[in-house]
């Protein structure tokens, strides 16, 4: 006769704590130290943006040709550049540019790959075939060369950036959500939603949708980094903004024609643009580990 | 294995036409008349308008267009440049050497040195060295190419008066562009190759390999880094395509020849049939690696031709 007291007892007296993923999600990025130091400097960036005209010590188009090349001083924090143009006020109005054109840019690519992914990923057939066909195009141009395609299509300016580095971000958001709407829509509360009979926009965007928002949650967040690299390339390269403006790649390709006498004209705005992009990487990176880590690399 | 590549040609052919054809219904289908544009651009006449058509390939109905831009392309016969009047079939085989060299030196770096700093991380995986190197590869990632691009100048050139800033030649005028383009690349291979070895390092044939007495340098070389290597093949073909992309702005700041800055200065004078030109072959350039890579792929790892 087996021993009715081979296996242990269970002693517990509560049932196991049930953890719900957005907890284990906000505990996971909450003990993430890079992720949350880069929030914070970003929380910064974010009301330095919005408080510019009030922290700005001069007005950053006011060109004084006696106050030029000036190095870092007391009156000028971050020096001037050829124009005698006060660099620290003209990076505090760079931080608008910059971020606004990434979340524009990461929105003009978001809303309708998404939708598109969607769209693909539900219905399958001749329609997943149409649109991925045309993200596969999309993705056969190079690196920037889309945006720059498209940049020379409408022409220079910052909203035709903008755009032209939102269109190029769509294809990543159709593949991906494509790829996690043909896992969801098996689930089994899609199929009860089918059966009591919800339309299929319904199922798509009230049932599927939620439950594919987290990588395209991460995808945003790095993405922004992508689009402000991308879209402060073209400035640099004379494509995007008005001479002038105090946008951080635009400063750069102005500085560089001085670099060996003003040092600083360069310096102060690349490192402005590398830390604003490291700290989204690294809360992007976060963000994905907590909430979506299959797609960690 | 020739199925698999003849399977690969075959699905590479579709997205070649539609790049070829996206390129013509861009140009015919966006707002404004690129021939009015180039006129107003250049100040010339109504009369020259008719000219500059036919010239652009603009006349005619869309249909009649789309079959000359087709089968002229196919012949590889891309038109010629408005501002040089050279055909640009020429203009951009002189350029793409250029470019071609600047990105095969900078791939070079780009692995050895992505290779080497994931390879240490894998290995020191949890301890400080571990979050140093990732941290590096982040950074490596973060940076805009022009502005590692002028710091490299300002150290190498200005300072120290080592390395010449601008122009092309011998192999002095290579070193800071391709370490640029290899750094900024390196950050993405380091990461790949880290996850991949540590998941290689998991395996049952490690342990069996470290069972049976192996040195651990012996494990991880003959071992457990040449399967790690195998997924960062496919990073490759996509990396290319950031370097071709990374070429536009570091060919900019070293003032260096090649595709890069010939898209600009076109895009700048507005001369569409070269533009049209370069990105038709960037896209095939691009889709032809991938294909190779996707092939070599299929070589290393007999899995993926079996699927």
């Amino acid at each position: 006769m087996p021993d009715k007291h081979r296996y242990p007892i269970p002693t517990r007296k509560y049932p196991p704590r049930v953890e719900i993923p957005r907890q284990v999600a906000r505990r996971d990025l909450r003990h993430n130290v890079g992720a949350m130091l880069s929030l914070a400097f970003l929380l910064t960036l974010i009301l330095t943006a919005i408080l510019a005209p009030l922290l700005a010590t001069y007005d950053p188009r006011a060109v004084s040709p006696e106050n030029r090349l000036q190095p870092p001083s007391q009156e000028h924090w971050a020096g001037t550049d050829l124009f005698g143009r006060d660099i620290f006020s003209r990076l505090l109005y760079g931080t608008r540019i910059s971020l606004i054109l990434g979340i524009v840019a990461v929105a003009i690519s978001a809303l309708p790959g998404t939708l598109l992914g969607l769209l693909a990923g539900y219905y399958g057939g001749w329609v997943d075939g149409l649109i991925s066909r045309l993200m596969d195009v999309l993705l056969a141009f190079p690196g920037i060369l889309l945006a720059l395609s498209i940049v020379a299509l409408l022409g220079t300016g910052l909203s035709n950036v903008t755009l032209a580095v939102g269109i190029a971000g769509i294809p990543s958001y159709t593949r991906l959500v494509r790829g996690s709407v043909l896992t969801t829509k098996r689930e089994l509360y899609v199929r009860a939603a089918r059966i009591i009979g919800c339309r299929d926009s319904r199922i798509m965007f009230r049932h599927i949708l939620p439950n594919v928002l987290a990588p395209v949650i991460v995808l945003s967040t790095l993405n922004i980094a992508w689009a402000i690299l991308n879209a402060s390339a073209l400035n640099f390269l004379g494509l995007g903004v008005e001479l002038g403006t105090p946008e951080w790649g635009a400063m750069l390709n102005e500085g560089r024609g001085y670099l060996r006498d003003a040092p600083w004209a360069s310096i102060a705005p690349g490192l402005m643009l590398t830390a604003t992009v490291l700290a989204i990487n690294l809360l992007g990176d976060g963000l994905r580990d907590a909430l979506d880590p299959r797609l960690r690399a | 294995m020739v199925q698999y590549i003849g399977k690969r040609l075959l699905a590479a052919i579709p997205v070649l036409w539609g790049v070829a054809t996206l390129v013509f219904l861009a140009i015919r289908l966006v707002p404004g008349d690129p021939a009015e544009v180039i006129l107003a651009q250049s100040g010339g006449s109504s009369a020259s308008l008719a000219q500059l058509r036919t010239q652009l390939g603009l006349d005619g109905p869309l249909y009649v267009q789309y079959v000359r831009f087709l089968s002229d392309a196919l012949r590889g016969d891309l038109g010629r440049s408005i501002f040089t009047n050279r055909p640009v079939i020429q203009t951009i085989s002189e350029q793409l050497p250029h470019t071609v060299q600047l990105a095969l030196a900078a791939m070079v770096i780009a692995i050895v040195l992505g290779g080497v700093l994931g390879s240490i991380a894998a290995l020191k995986s949890g301890s400080w060295i571990d979050t140093l190197c990732m941290i590096l590869a982040v950074i490596g990632v973060s940076t805009p190419v022009f502005w590692s691009a002028l710091l490299l100048i300002l150290l190498f050139t200005t300072t120290l008066h080592w390395l010449p800033a601008t122009g092309q030649g011998d192999l002095r005028h290579l070193i800071m562009p391709a370490l640029v383009l290899g750094l900024a690349s390196s950050g993405t291979i380091a990461r790949l190759v880290r996850s991949s070895l540590l998941e290689v390092l998991n395996q049952e044939y490690i342990v069996v390999a470290r069972s049976k007495g192996l040195s651990e340098s012996r494990v991880v070389l003959r071992h457990a880094l040449r399967n790690a290597l195998i997924p960062t093949v496919t990073v490759i073909g996509l990396q290319f395509g950031f370097l071709l992309g990374g070429a536009v702005v570091t060919e900019t700041v070293f003032s260096r020849q090649g595709m890069g800055r010939l898209i600009v200065d076109a895009i700048l004078w507005k001369d569409f049939p070269l533009i049209q030109g370069i990105v038709l072959l960037s896209a095939a350039l691009y889709t032809l690696v991938n294909l190779v890579v996707d092939v070599s792929y299929a070589f290393l790892d007999p899995r993926i031709r079996h699927e």
